[in-house]
C-alpha cells in the first residue's frame, strides 16, 4: 500500500505539490492525471524519495520514505520516466546491476531476470546492448528493471511516452498482471485512454493541487452524459454567450479562434449549434466532437485541454 | 550489499572494456608524448648522433698524428668518428656528403713546422652541416695557434729536436742543453707571469649532482602520471555520464543508495589505474630493466596517486553544473597540472619556479616524492610520509565527494 498523507512540495515560492493524499491499495492501479508541469512527477519523486517533501507524510508498505528510507525502498519499485539505463550493456547486464541494487544476487536473481524477461518480451534480446534496442523495448527494459525484486508498491512516472503499440501492449498487459498479484501501482500519464483502460482509481492533478479524485465512474458523473464539440473558427461579439448557454449547453471556452461546449446528444444538436454559431458569433472552419471521457472532465475542470495544458 | 558495490565495479569495468578507444586513449597519448619526448632529447643505449671526419695524412709524421690525435681524445672524441682515407676515397665520401669534415696533411708538414716554414692544412667542410664541420675548424684553428707560439718560444729547441728526429748525430752535451734551455725559457716565462698580476677568486661552486638517468628512464614517471590524470579525469567524469543516463537518479530510489555506488567506482577506477601501471610498467620492464619488484611498488603507488587525483576530479566534477562544463573544465584543468606537475618534462629538466609550483599540486607531489625513490634511488621509506598525506586526502575527498552527490544526483 502507499499512502500519501498532505504531501507539499515547493522551490522557493514556487508551489509544485499543495496538500496532496491518495491512497493506492495492494492490487489496485492508482492513476494520477494530469498535463505536463501539473506535479504528477513531483509527486512521484515524493514519495520514491528522490526529494523530499517540504511538508506531509508517505508511507510505502507501513514504512515512511523519510524515516524508514531503507525498508520502505525494499518494498518500491520505481519506473522513472527518462530511461535510466546503460545503453552499452546488454539488457541482461542492465538487469544484474538493477536487481543487485535492490539486494539480489546470485541465482535467485537471474531466476527473476529471466522471469520478468519474460513478462516484457525480450527473453529473446536479452544479450544484445541496450543501444541497439528501440524506443519501446528499452521501454520495457525500463520497466522490468523496476519489478525485478517483486515491490509491494511500483510506481511509473508515464511508462508508455514515446512507445509504439506493440510495446505499450506489453506494458499494460505486465501492469496488470502485477496488480493482479498484489501490488499496489501509482500510475501517472496524460493519456485518457490508458488511464480509463487501467486504473481502479484516479485523481486528476493541475498545478501541485488534486482537482478531482474518484473511480472512473465517479469521474465520469461529474461531466455527465455530455459530449464535447469544439468549434474554430474566427469568432467575434464574444461578451455574449447567453445564446450558446440557451442551447443549454455548458461553454468551457470561448474565444476569438475556437469554442467549445459540453452538451448532451451532441450528434444530433450539431446543426442546431453550428446555426446559432455562425449567425450569432462568425464563421466556422472546423467542428469535432468528443464522447465523453476523463479528458472532457479535465476541461471542464481547468479549462484547459490535457496534452498541451503545460 | 557489498555485492552492489561489487556489481557498479564489474559494470563500470565492463562498459570501460566496451569502449575500448576510450581505454586506449588513458594509455595511447601519453606513451606518443614521451616517446615523442624521447626521440627529440635523445636516449641512452642508442648512438648519439656524431659528425664522420676523414683524415688523409700523407705526411704521416709524429706531429701530424698528433694533430689528428687531438681529434680522438676528450669531448672531440665524442662528437666525430674519425676514419683514416686516402685522397681519392675521401673526395668521393664528401662528395656523397657522408661525412662532416676532412681534414688533409699535405706531405712535409712536420718538417715545415720544425723549419719554420709556411705549412697548409687543408679542411672541407660538408655544407649541408653546420655545428660539427664549425667545431671542427674551431679546433684546428686552436691547434694552428698552439703551434704557432711554440715555434715562437722553442725556435732553438725545435731545430734540435728537428735534427734528432730526422736522424742526424746529437750529442749528449747537445742534448743536456736543450733540456736546458727550456727550463730556462720556462724560468723566463714563469717570471713574466707569475706572481699573476691577476688575483683570481677561486669559487667552489656546489654543483649539482646531474642523473645519470637516462631521459627515457627520467620521462617515464611522467609518462606513467600522463595517463594516471587522463584517466582519473575519465572515471570521474563517468559519473556525469550516469547521471545524463538516469542511472545515479534511479538508484536513490533503491536501497543501495549512492555509497556503495561511490565506493564501486572508486574500486573500478583502481582497476584502470593497475592496468596503466601494469601496461607502462611491463614496457619499463623491457625498456629501462626494471625489476618486478620495483614494478610492484610502481602499482601501488600509481594506485595512490590516482585515488588522489580521482578524488580531486570528482570533487570538480560534482560541483558542476553540466556534463559539458564538467568536462571543458577538467580538461582545462589536466593540461597545466602535467606541465607543472613533471608530467610533460622531468622535474630535473624545469625551470626552478615551475618546480616551486609544480611540486606542491597533487599530481606534482606525488609525482615528486616518487621521484624520489625511482630517479634519485633513496630509500622507500622516503614515501612513507606522502603516503600519509595521500590516504589522508583521499579519506577527506571521500568524505567530501559522498556529501556532494545527493544533490548532484538530484539537481
Amino acid at each position: 500500500m502507499i499512502e500519501v498523507s498532505q504531501l507539499s512540495k515547493s522551490y522557493g515560492n514556487i508551489i509544485a505539490l499543495d496538500n496532496v493524499s491518495f491512497t493506492a491499495k495492494s492490487g489496485e492501479i492508482f492513476g494520477l492525471l494530469g498535463p505536463n508541469g501539473a506535479g504528477k512527477s513531483t509527486a512521484i519523486n515524493c514519495i520514491s524519495g528522490l526529494i523530499s517533501a517540504s511538508e506531509g507524510s508517505v508511507g510505502i508498505n507501513g514504512y515512511n520514505i523519510a524515516n524508514d528510507a531503507t525498508k520502505a525502498k525494499q518494498s518500491l519499485g520505481l519506473v522513472p520516466q527518462d530511461l535510466a539505463l546503460y545503453e552499452e550493456l546488454s539488457a541482461h547486464e542492465n538487469l544484474l546491476f538493477w536487481g543487485s541494487a535492490y539486494g539480489l544476487s546470485g541465482s535467485a536473481l537471474e531466476q527473476r531476470i529471466q522471469q520478468v524477461l519474460v513478462d516484457v518480451g525480450l527473453e529473446s534480446r536479452q544479450k544484445e546492448a541496450v543501444k541497439q534496442f528501440s524506443g519501446g523495448m528499452k521501454r520495457r527494459l525500463n520497466f522490468a528493471c523496476a519489478i525485478l525484486h517483486k515491490p509491494a508498491a511500483l510506481l511509473l512516472d508515464e511508462p508508455t511516452v514515446g512507445v509504439d503499440p506493440q510495446s505499450r501492449e506489453h506494458l499494460l498487459q505486465a501492469i496488470i498482471k502485477l496488480k493482479q498479484q498484489g501490488t499496489a501501482v501509482i500510475y501517472t500519464t496524460h493519456y485518457m485512454e490508458e488511464a480509463e483502460r487501467i486504473c481502479d482509481n484516479l485523481a486528476i492533478i493541475d498545478q501541485g493541487k488534486i482537482i478531482a479524485a474518484g473511480t472512473v465512474n465517479d469521474l465520469r458523473v461529474q461531466v455527465g452524459e455530455r459530449d464535447l464539440i469544439t468549434i474554430k473558427g474566427l469568432f467575434k461579439q464574444l461578451n455574449d454567450k447567453t445564446l450558446l448557454e440557451k442551447l443549454t449547453a455548458e461553454v468551457l471556452e470561448f474565444s476569438e479562434g475556437e469554442i467549445r461546449i459540453l452538451i448532451a446528444d451532441a450528434s444530433k444538436r450539431l446543426t442546431e449549434v453550428l446555426n446559432v454559431v455562425e449567425k450569432s458569433y462568425g464563421k466556422v472552419s472546423q467542428v469535432s466532437i468528443q464522447q465523453a471521457n476523463l479528458e472532457s472532465l479535465f476541461i471542464k475542470l481547468t479549462g484547459r485541454a490535457l496534452r498541451d495544458a503545460a | 550489499m557489498m555485492s552492489f558495490t561489487r556489481t557498479v565495479a564489474f559494470n563500470s569495468i565492463k562498459k570501460l572494456v566496451k569502449e575500448k578507444w576510450h581505454l586506449a586513449m588513458f594509455l595511447i597519448i601519453p606513451l606518443m608524448m614521451g616517446g615523442l619526448f624521447s626521440l627529440i632529447s635523445g636516449s641512452d643505449g642508442q648512438p648519439k648522433p656524431v659528425g664522420t671526419l676523414l683524415i688523409t695524412d700523407h705526411d704521416d709524421s709524429m706531429l701530424s698524428q698528433l694533430l689528428v690525435g687531438g681529434f680522438k681524445q676528450g669531448p672531440m672524441a665524442e662528437m666525430f668518428i674519425s676514419k683514416k682515407v686516402d685522397h681519392d676515397a675521401a673526395q668521393k665520401i664528401m662528395a656523397e656528403g657522408k661525412a662532416s669534415v676532412w681534414l688533409e696533411i699535405e706531405a712535409g708538414f712536420a718538417q715545415s713546422f720544425l723549419d719554420e716554414k709556411p705549412t697548409v692544412i687543408k679542411l672541407v667542410k660538408n655544407p649541408s652541416q653546420n655545428i660539427l664541420p664549425q667545431i671542427a675548424e674551431t679546433a684546428v684553428g686552436v691547434m694552428a695557434d698552439g703551434g704557432h707560439y711554440i715555434q715562437l718560444l722553442f725556435a732553438t729547441e725545435l731545430k734540435q729536436f728537428n735534427n734528432l728526429l730526422s736522424g742526424k748525430d746529437v750529442s749528449d752535451t747537445d742534448m743536456a742543453l736543450m733540456s736546458v734551455q727550456i727550463k730556462h725559457t720556462m724560468e723566463d716565462l714563469e717570471q713574466q707571469l707569475f706572481p699573476p698580476q691577476i688575483k683570481a677568486i677561486k669559487e667552489k661552486k656546489v654543483v649539482k649532482k646531474t642523473s645519470s638517468k637516462s631521459f627515457v628512464y627520467l620521462m617515464f614517471p611522467g609518462i606513467l602520471f600522463m595517463s594516471l590524470q587522463f584517466s582519473a579525469q575519465g572515471m570521474a567524469l563517468e559519473f556525469w555520464k550516469d547521471k545524463s543516463q538516469g542511472i545515479s537518479r534511479r538508484l536513490q530510489a533503491t536501497p543501495s543508495g549512492l555509497t556503495q555506488y561511490l565506493n564501486g567506482k572508486l574500486i573500478a577506477s583502481i582497476f584502470v589505474y593497475v592496468l596503466i601501471a601494469l601496461v607502462i610498467g611491463v614496457l619499463g620492464l623491457l625498456l629501462l630493466n626494471l625489476n618486478i619488484s620495483k614494478l610492484l611498488i610502481i602499482i601501488g603507488w600509481l594506485i595512490l596517486a590516482g585515488l588522489v587525483l580521482g578524488s580531486m576530479m570528482l570533487f570538480v566534477c560534482l560541483l558542476m553544473p553540466t556534463e559539458k562544463s564538467a568536462s571543458v573544465v577538467t580538461s582545462a584543468m589536466v593540461f597545466p597540472l602535467m606541465m607543472l606537475g613533471g608530467s610533460f618534462f622531468p622535474f630535473d629538466v624545469m625551470p626552478k619556479w615551475m618546480v616551486a609550483i609544480g611540486q606542491y599540486l597533487p599530481n606534482g607531489y606525488m609525482l615528486q616524492s616518487f621521484n624520489q625513490w625511482f630517479i634519485h634511488d633513496k630509500s622507500l621509506s622516503v614515501l612513507t610520509i606522502p603516503t600519509i598525506i595521500a590516504l589522508a586526502f583521499i579519506v577527506v575527498f571521500w568524505f567530501i565527494n559522498k556529501s556532494l552527490l545527493p544533490k548532484f544526483v538530484r539537481v
